[in-house]
């Protein structure tokens, strides 16, 4: 399994390196949510904003929500590509090229 | 090896309203190909799909290499190799780094999967251009590629969907010679589609002919083209006499046989040895300028059939 994970990441950088659009949906959503959260909001609720738990919360979500609208981004790129089926008929299980593309985005979003 | 790897038992799928397959029974022995004909739509794709597990059955089961579709595709994933209808190369990566990509996919050792690479991309000719990325190839070369691929960790059962597609005619036939030997020598299984009647007379031991989701001819090539119409001989020549045509019809393996001046047309039975006929006519003291025996083609079979289900359709008599 970790192997598996492993090859996918292999490909998925190599892949990036070459061209890194996959990532910049992922930058657009985090723009988002940082107006959203780190602007928007506070204007709106004022300086109790920052020291609610609620928002501390919310910070907590962030690279969450940006390394899955990248995997999404990916796998959607796969299907429209149409290398996604050649790779489900291989004899990759369908959680290894999940995590093996979670896992190699996490800390690309991190950096 | 007289195993069967894939079984078929009313194998359906159905998309909303289209029956995309339906009710498909095939067994095809180890160690064998089976070409899989038909037009366009006709389920070829969706049946390699359900095959693979990558698509559930509507109804009925499949077997392949003794495990089900549904709840073992596992099993037979790890075991096939497949070129499915598009050749899913990832286009940004060199030609190298796709293969390379499917050699750790597959647990290849490192050294081994360098000495795999070379081989099979100097066999195809394009070792030179192994660095490009595969954008920059065209559509035959990345269509060798995707076969590289997919022979890539040697599996016991390929599923090749229109294999030949793109390639230019000293390519596809030295595909063929390649599947040939794969499966003479190494045993391997082969189902594959396609739309090209010389590919699969040359290469298959069973072919199945689908149409709108229904198997309506299986057999050999031979099988079909006897199904279709019977063999004939043509002679050019002289002394065609009635005592020659009385003798010819006499024959067992002889339908009938009438002259045109200096031809003479035999129908035979079945595909039998015309040696025989061919001496008969000289002792009988026929010169033979020329004897030609023809035999319905695939083709003409094919089409026959496709047809007759077209004309079934609208006939309700
Ligand atoms: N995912 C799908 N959703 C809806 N309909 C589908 C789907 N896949 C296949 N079909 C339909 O099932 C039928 C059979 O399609 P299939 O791709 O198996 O044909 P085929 O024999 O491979 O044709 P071709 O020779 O053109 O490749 C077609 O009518 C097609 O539109
Ligand atoms: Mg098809």
């Amino acid at each position: 399994m970790i192997n598996d994970i492993l090859s996918i990441m292999w490909k998925e950088i190599r892949e990036l390196i070459l061209q890194r659009s996959g990532l910049r949906g992922g930058w657009i959503g985090l723009l988002i949510l940082i107006a959203v959260f780190g602007v928007l909001f506070p204007l709106q609720s004022g300086p109790d904003w920052l020291v609610t738990p609620t928002t501390i919360l919310m910070w907590a979500w962030v690279p969450f929500i940006l390394v899955n609208s990248v995997v999404a981004d990916s796998f959607a790129g796969e299907r429209e590509r149409h290398t996604l089926e050649t790779l489900l008929a291989s004899r990759l299980s369908d959680q290894a090229i999940l995590i093996g593309k979670f896992v190699q985005q996490s800390p690309m979003v991190g950096e | 090896m007289a195993s069967t790897a894939i079984k078929t038992t009313n194998l359906s799928r159905e998309f909303g309203a289209i029956q995309a397959l339906n009710m498909l029974s095939i067994e095809v022995p180890a160690g064998s190909v089976f070409g899989f004909l038909g037009p366009n739509g006709a389920g070829k794709t969706t049946t390699i799909r359900l095959l693979l597990g990558l698509l559930e059955p509507s109804q009925g089961k499949a077997t392949v290499l003794g495990y089900d579709s549904v709840n073992q595709a596992d099993q037979i994933r790890l075991q096939s190799g497949a070129l499915l209808e598009h050749n899913g190369l990832y286009e940004r990566l060199s030609a190298e780094n796709n293969l390379e990509f499917y050699g750790r996919v597959w647990r290849i050792p490192a050294a081994e999967r360098q000495v795999r690479i070379r081989e099979l991309l100097t066999n195809l000719g394009l070792w030179e251009r192994r660095e490009e990325p595969v954008s920059n190839w065209s559509r035959g070369m990345k269509q060798k590629l995707a076969m590289a691929r997919a022979l890539f960790h040697r599996p016991a059962l390929l599923f090749l969907d229109e294999p030949t597609a793109g390639l230019d005619p000293s390519s596809a036939a030295r595909l063929r010679d390649d599947l040939e030997k794969l499966v003479e020598i190494e045993g391997v299984t082969v189902f594959l589609n396609t739309h090209n009647l010389a590919e699969a007379e040359r290469l298959c031991q069973q072919i199945g002919i689908i149409r709108n989701g229904r198997l309506v001819a299986k057999g050999s090539p031979r099988q079909l083209r006897a199904q279709a119409g019977n063999p004939q001989m043509e002679v050019t020549g002289l002394g065609f006499t009635g005592q020659v045509i009385r003798a010819l019809q006499d024959r067992p393996e002889v339908v009938s046989a009438a002259h045109h001046n200096h031809h003479l047309t035999i129908h035979l039975r079945e595909s039998v040895d015309t040696a025989p006929l061919v001496s008969l006519l000289v002792n009988l003291g026929v010169q033979v300028d020329e004897v030609i025996k023809s035999q319905s083609s695939l083709e003409e079979v094919f089409l026959s059939l496709v047809n007759e289900e077209e004309n079934s359709g609208i006939n309700h008599d």
